[in-house]
C-alpha cells in the first residue's frame, strides 16, 4: 500500500512538473517517492527481466548512451536515465514514465548510468545482469573525500554480488583489475592493446600506480590515460589480466577514432567513429562488454558507433551560425589533460573555457592546478575564460607561463567574443565544467541554435 | 654589487601526497622567485629517498590515507632526525593537510591506531565522523588580507601550548570546527588546511613564507615588487564564492 501511495504521489509530482512548472522533471519525482518508500527501486525493477548498470569516474554517459542505440536500434524497448539523474532518486524517475498505475514496469530490460558513490545502494535492490565499471580517477574530491573510497565502495558491494552478473572492467586501470580477481561472478576485461598511443611518461598527477595488492609501485610499460596501461608488480607478481576485447591499430584524432576491436581471439571488427580521443576508444569496448555478456549478435554494433550522436558537450563537431564548434566537458584533472591530448594544437587557436564551483562540478577548484597547462605554454592558443571561478583559472593560465588570455564571467559574452575572434574556417573548442555546460546549451538555444544543440 | 639571490626547496613525497593540487603550491613559489630573478631549485624527495642536502623551504602537501600510513613509516625511517634539525634551527616548512598532520606529534585513526609524525609542530590530531569539507577563510595577525582555500579533512587537529594557530575561521571548520582556529605556526613551521592551492591566491602569504626563508639565509632584504592583479583578482572572487556559499 505504501508503494502504491508513493508510487502515485511521485507520478503526480512527475506530470506537475512536467506540465505545469514546465521543468525536466528527472530527479524530483524520485526524490519524493524515494522519502516515501526507501524499496521504491526494488519494486519498481521487481518486472526486469535484464538490467545493465554502468559506472565510474569518466565515460559513464557516452559507454550507456552506445548501448541504448544499439538496443534502440534492434527494437528492444527499455527504461534509461537518459537525461539525467544518476543518483538513485534519478532511477526511480525514469521509471516512472513506463509503470503502470500499480507502479509495474511495462518494459522488461533497464538501462542506467550509476553514480560512483550510488552504487552501493542500487546495486542490492537492482541485481543486474551486467555491471559496467569504466574507469577511476581523482574527482569530486569534495564528495567522495577521496579517491580510495570510491574503490572501497566497490570493492564492498561487488562482494555481495550475485552469481547471474557479468562485470565488465577495465583492465588497463589496475584498481579495477583488481576488484575483477576477487569477484566470485563472471568477469570480462577490456583494455588497449597499441604501443602507439602510449604516454612517453607518466603525467605528474596519477593516482593508483601502486599495487593493490601489496601497495609496492607498479611496473609500467605503457601508459595510456593517466594511471591506465599495461602494468606488473614487481614484488607481488599482480598484472593486468588477460583482455577479452581489446583495441589494436588504433588511429585517434580531434574529429574521431578507427580501430580494430577484438573480441577472444576469434572477432576481429573495424570500428569509426566521430567519438574523438583515447577515452571514447574504451566507452566503445566497455559498451561492446556489455553486449556481449548479454549474448546479442553483435553484427549491428559498427554500424550503431559509426552513427552514433554523442550527448552535448561530449566532443561533437557542431555548426553555429556557419562557424565551427566543438564542446568538450572536463571536469577533473585526467579529463581535462585527455581533453589537451586530443583537441589542442599549435597555431593561433581559439579555446574558450568555463569554470562553475557548483556542486555538480565539484565545489573545489584546486584540480585546475593538477591540468598540465605547461604543456601548451608554447601552442599559441588564445584563452577566453569564463564561468563563476573564471579568476582562479586566469590564475593557473599566468602560472603556467601564458599571456594571451582574456577573462569575461557572462559566458554569452566570452562565447561573442571568442567567435568574434575566430578565423572563419578554424574551430572554435569549448571546454566546460558540467553547470558551465548546461548554461552553455542555453546561451546557444538564446542565440538561436539549431535541433542539435538542445535536443535530447 | 649584488650577487644573485638563490633558493632550494625539498619537496617531500610529490608522488605520494599531492591529491588536492597542492602542486600548485610549488608552481606558485616557484615562479615568483623567477620573476624576481632569484635562482630556485626545487628537490622531489620521495620514498626511501634521504634529506640528502639541507633546503631553505620544505613543503609538503595533503594525500590519500593510504598514502599517509606509508608516508608516516617512511618519514620515521628515512627523514626524521634530518627535517626535526631543520626545523629547529628555524628553515621554513609548509604542510598542508596531511602534511599539515604529519608536523604534528601524530595522527590517531578511528581504531585508536597512531601514525607518529614529526613533533615539529606541537598539535595532535585525530580521526573525525564527520568530513569536514567546503570554502575555508580565515583572517590572521600577520597578513593584511584573508586567507582563502579550500578545506577536506576528518582529522581533527588541536594545539598544544608551543604552537600558535595561523589565524581565526571566517568561514568554514579550520582545525576542528569546534574552536574557530586553523592552521598552525611553530619558529617557521607552518601547517593548514587550505588547499586551493593556498600560495597562488594568497600571494601575500607565499611572499611571507620566501622572505623568512631568505632572511635566514641573506638576513634582513625586502622583495622585489612584482605585479599581482590576476592573483588578487583570484582572492577576491574565491572570497566571494566563500561568503556566498557558505
Amino acid at each position: 500500500m505504501q508503494f502504491l501511495f508513493s508510487h502515485a504521489i511521485a507520478k503526480g509530482t512527475k506530470f506537475f512538473i512536467k506540465n505545469i512548472s514546465k521543468g525536466g522533471a528527472t530527479a524530483a519525482p524520485g526524490f519524493f517517492s524515494l522519502y516515501l518508500d526507501h524499496n521504491i527501486l526494488k519494486k519498481l525493477a521487481s518486472n526486469l527481466e535484464t538490467t545493465i548498470l554502468v559506472t565510474g569516474t569518466n565515460g559513464k554517459t557516452t559507454t550507456t548512451r552506445l548501448i541504448g542505440d544499439f538496443l534502440e536500434n534492434l527494437g528492444v524497448e527499455f527504461v534509461h536515465n537518459r537525461h539525467g539523474s544518476n543518483l538513485e532518486r534519478g532511477l526511480i524517475s525514469a521509471f516512472l514514465e513506463n509503470t503502470n498505475l500499480s507502479g509495474q514496469s511495462l518494459v522488461k530490460t533497464a538501462l542506467f548510468e550509476v553514480d560512483e558513490a550510488a552504487i552501493a545502494n542500487v546495486l542490492p535492490k537492482l541485481n543486474p545482469q551486467v555491471l559496467v565499471i569504466t574507469n577511476l580517477f581523482r574527482d569530486q574530491l569534495d564528495r567522495y573525500g577521496e579517491v580510495n573510497n570510491i574503490r572501497r565502495i566497490w570493492e564492498k558491494c561487488l562482494k555481495n554480488l550475485p552469481e547471474q552478473t557479468t562485470l565488465i572492467l577495465n583492465a588497463d586501470d589496475p584498481s579495477l583489475a583488481s576488484l575483477g580477481k576477487n569477484a566470485s561472478c563472471r568477469v570480462i576485461y577490456f583494455g588497449l592493446s597499441d604501443k602507439n598511443v602510449s604516454l612517453e611518461k607518466v603525467p605528474d598527477t596519477v593516482d593508483n600506480i601502486n599495487c593493490p595488492s601489496c601497495r609496492s609501485e607498479l611496473k609500467y610499460t605503457r601508459y595510456y590515460i593517466s594511471h591506465q596501461g599495461e602494468y606488473s608488480c614487481p614484488v607481488c607478481h599482480f598484472t593486468r589480466a588477460k583482455l577479452d576485447i581489446w583495441a589494436e591499430e588504433i588511429e585517434s584524432g580531434s574529429s574521431g577514432s578507427e580501430f580494430v576491436l577484438h573480441y577472444s581471439d576469434k572477432i576481429r571488427v573495424d570500428i569509426k567513429t566521430r567519438l574523438a580521443g583515447l577515452f571514447n576508444v574504451y566507452n566503445i569496448l566497455a559498451s561492446f562488454g556489455a553486449l556481449s555478456a548479454l549474448d546479442f549478435n553483435l553484427d549491428t554494433f559498427p554500424l550503431v558507433v559509426k552513427n552514433f550522436k554523442p550527448a552535448f558537450g561530449r566532443a561533437e563537431n557542431l555548426e553555429f551560425e556557419g562557424r565551427k564548434v566543438i564542446v568538450t566537458l572536463a571536469k577533473n584533472p585526467t579529463g581535462f589533460n585527455e581533453v589537451i591530448r586530443t583537441f589542442f594544437s599549435r597555431g593561433q587557436q581559439i579555446v574558450l573555457i568555463a569554470i562553475n564551483d557548483l556542486i555538480a562540478d565539484g565545489r573545489d577548484v584546486s584540480w585546475l592546478w593538477d591540468v598540465d597547462f605547461e604543456s601548451v605554454r608554447d601552442f599559441g592558443t588564445k584563452f577566453f575564460i569564463s564561468g563563476l571561478r573564471a579568476s582562479d583559472m586566469a590564475l593557473r593560465l599566468k602560472y603556467a607561463g601564458i599571456k594571451n588570455y582574456q577573462v569575461n564571467e557572462s559566458l554569452s559574452e566570452a562565447l561573442e567574443a571568442a567567435l568574434e575572434a575566430l578565423p572563419q574556417k578554424d574551430t572554435l573548442l569549448i571546454v566546460p565544467t558540467y553547470t558551465a555546460m548546461l548554461e552553455l546549451k542555453k546561451v546557444f538555444a538564446k542565440k538561436g541554435a539549431g535541433g542539435q544543440f538542445w535536443e535530447d | 654589487m649584488s650577487t644573485k639571490l638563490d633558493l632550494k626547496i625539498v619537496w617531500l613525497y610529490p608522488k605520494e601526497m599531492s591529491t588536492y593540487g597542492d602542486r600548485g603550491n610549488i608552481i606558485a613559489l616557484k615562479r615568483r622567485c623567477e620573476w624576481r630573478d632569484i635562482d630556485i631549485e626545487v628537490v622531489e624527495v620521495g620514498l626511501r629517498e634521504e634529506i640528502a642536502t639541507g633546503a631553505d623551504l620544505y613543503f609538503f602537501g595533503g594525500g590519500q590515507d593510504l598514502s599517509q600510513v606509508q608516508v608516516s613509516g617512511d618519514l620515521k625511517k628515512h627523514k626524521h632526525k634530518a627535517l626535526v634539525e631543520e626545523a629547529e634551527s628555524g628553515k621554513v616548512f609548509l604542510g598542508i593537510c596531511g602534511g599539515y598532520q604529519l608536523f604534528g606529534h601524530y595522527y590517531q585513526d578511528g581504531e585508536g591506531n597512531s601514525l607518529e609524525g614529526l613533533g615539529i609542530l606541537d598539535v595532535t590530531t585525530t580521526a573525525g565522523t564527520k568530513r569536514m569539507m567546503g570554502n575555508l577563510v580565515v583572517e590572521t595577525h600577520f597578513l593584511k588580507e584573508k586567507l582563502v582555500g579550500f578545506e577536506n579533512h576528518s582529522g581533527k587537529t588541536v594545539l598544544g601550548e608551543k604552537a600558535t594557530s595561523l589565524g581565526k575561521v571566517v568561514v568554514g571548520a579550520g582545525n576542528n570546527g569546534e574552536d574557530q582556529t586553523e592552521g598552525a605556526v611553530q619558529n617557521n613551521v607552518f601547517g593548514c588546511y587550505l588547499h586551493g592551492p593556498v600560495l597562488p591566491k594568497n600571494p601575500e602569504f607565499a611572499d611571507h613564507l620566501l622572505k623568512l626563508a631568505l632572511q635566514k639565509k641573506y638576513g634582513d632584504l625586502e622583495l622585489k615588487f612584482i605585479n599581482d592583479n590576476q592573483e588578487e583578482l583570484a582572492h577576491e572572487s574565491a572570497l566571494h564564492r566563500a561568503l556566498k556559499t557558505h
